[in-house]
């Protein structure tokens, strides 16, 4: 009975290899997930910084009054035209979409520009680069072509289809580039990190409101 | 009896076997996360293009109205709006994607010149037909089915495509859509 006992139980030997086999492949398993954490972080990030991204140039395509944005790196915004409605959205769009640091020394212009930090304490920056396409900017400005069937093409140069805007230029386009930067390193500003990273959009947005 | 020695080596080849296996779909599924991401910024980089390519053709519509449906009325059958192409505006060209496009930032002085972009990529109007015209009202209006399409070039394999189509009603005299 003695010896039956003895012979079903596990040796020091099988013990010892079970550990050895547990440990070599326990120890790339904990590396694993200590890089996975970091991991899922770093696309965390990045899908902040996409949604951000695309928060901003939603609201510039589609809502932000064509008006009501200046060219420059970063952009301005400000109503030009007086309407209280305008002034009221730009106020309270514009430090939604950058954050901290739009702020102007004139409390009614905005710059496209801003730092935000998430709920994590990850710290994005938000920058918009407007270009106007207007007539005088470029030696061969956007214009628009036309032919009839049997008739010659017709040129209109935006200057003949429409007056200079508040700026004073003959624009109908303007080139929006958004860059949300950020560092994978909480509470970092994005611009000290030099391994910071970037996502960018690009559109260009016509002046439907004249 | 004897057949049972060995048994701890065996449980533990079977536990590590089990955990390399969760390890290897962990892995793939963070790279597919990675993918992901990638992707849904490349599509929405082509989007906005196509939104841009849209918004384009609008404002032709807008400006041209009477010429555009004169077009169609003298039984034009090409694309009249085969102008609202980013290709052949030099300030519209994204061009084809450089390796120095990766530089692009707009925090760095004079790493984002106003001529340049970050990534590489286009939009044209494929096609508009004129759908109908309302005579009977006050004003006239014409119909259109607007295609646009549009595509965002990172790099090689970092390329995405959009198309989007619009129907909308045109005064004919005054432009409004």
């Amino acid at each position: 009975m003695t010896k039956l006992l003895r012979k079903t139980g596990i040796t020091f030997v099988e013990v010892c290899l079970a550990f050895l086999i547990l440990g070599l492949v326990v120890l790339p398993v904990f590396q694993f997930l200590t890089g996975s954490v970091k991991e899922t972080e770093r696309f965390y990030t990045e899908t902040i910084a996409i949604s951000r991204a695309k928060f901003i140039m939603d609201s510039l395509m589609f809502q932000m009054p064509w008006q009501a944005i200046g060219a420059g790196n970063p952009c301005s915004f400000e109503d030009r035209k007086g309407v209280a409605g305008i002034k009221q959205f730009i106020s309270r769009s514009v430090p939604q979409m950058f954050g901290e640091g739009c702020e102007t020394s004139d409390p009614e212009v905005f710059k496209g520009d801003g730092l935000y930090t998430c709920r994590k304490g990850f710290k994005f920056r938000a920058r918009v680069k407007v270009v106007d396409l207007d007539q005088d900017s470029s030696g061969a400005p956007i214009q628009f072509t036309m032919q009839l069937p049997g008739k010659p093409t017709q040129y209109f140069k935006i200057k003949d289809l429409v007056p200079k805007d508040s700026y004073g230029k003959f624009n109908l386009m303007k080139k929006i580039v958004v860059q949300v930067k950020w560092s994978n390193i909480k509470n970092l500003d994005p611009n000290e990190d030099t391994r910071a990273n970037s996502v960018f959009l690009v559109g260009f947005k016509s002046d439907l409101e004249g | 009896m004897r057949k049972k020695s060995g048994i701890a080596v065996v449980l533990v080849l079977f536990f590590a076997f089990s955990i390399a296996t969760i390890f290897f779909f962990m892995a793939h599924s963070n790279t597919n996360l990675a993918y992901q991401n990638k992707q849904t910024l490349y599509q929405m980089q082509a989007y906005y293009l196509a939104h841009s390519g849209m918004q384009h053709a609008k404002l032709k519509i807008r400006l041209l109205p009477k010429e555009l449906y004169e077009f169609f009325k003298a039984g034009g059958s090409g694309n009249p709006l085969d102008d609202v192409d980013s290709t052949i505006h030099i300030q519209l060209a994204m061009g084809a994607f450089k390796t120095q496009q990766e530089a692009y930032d707009l925090f760095e002085e004079g790493k984002a010149p106003d001529e340049g972009f970050p990534y590489a990529g286009n939009y044209r109007v494929e096609s508009i037909e004129l759908t109908g015209s309302h005579k009977s009202m006050k004003m006239i209006q014409d119909g259109y089915r607007v295609v646009v399409k549009s595509e965002s070039d990172n790099g090689y394999n970092k390329k995405s495509t959009d198309e989007m189509t619009e129907e909308m009603i045109v005064s004919r005299f005054t432009g409004g859509i």
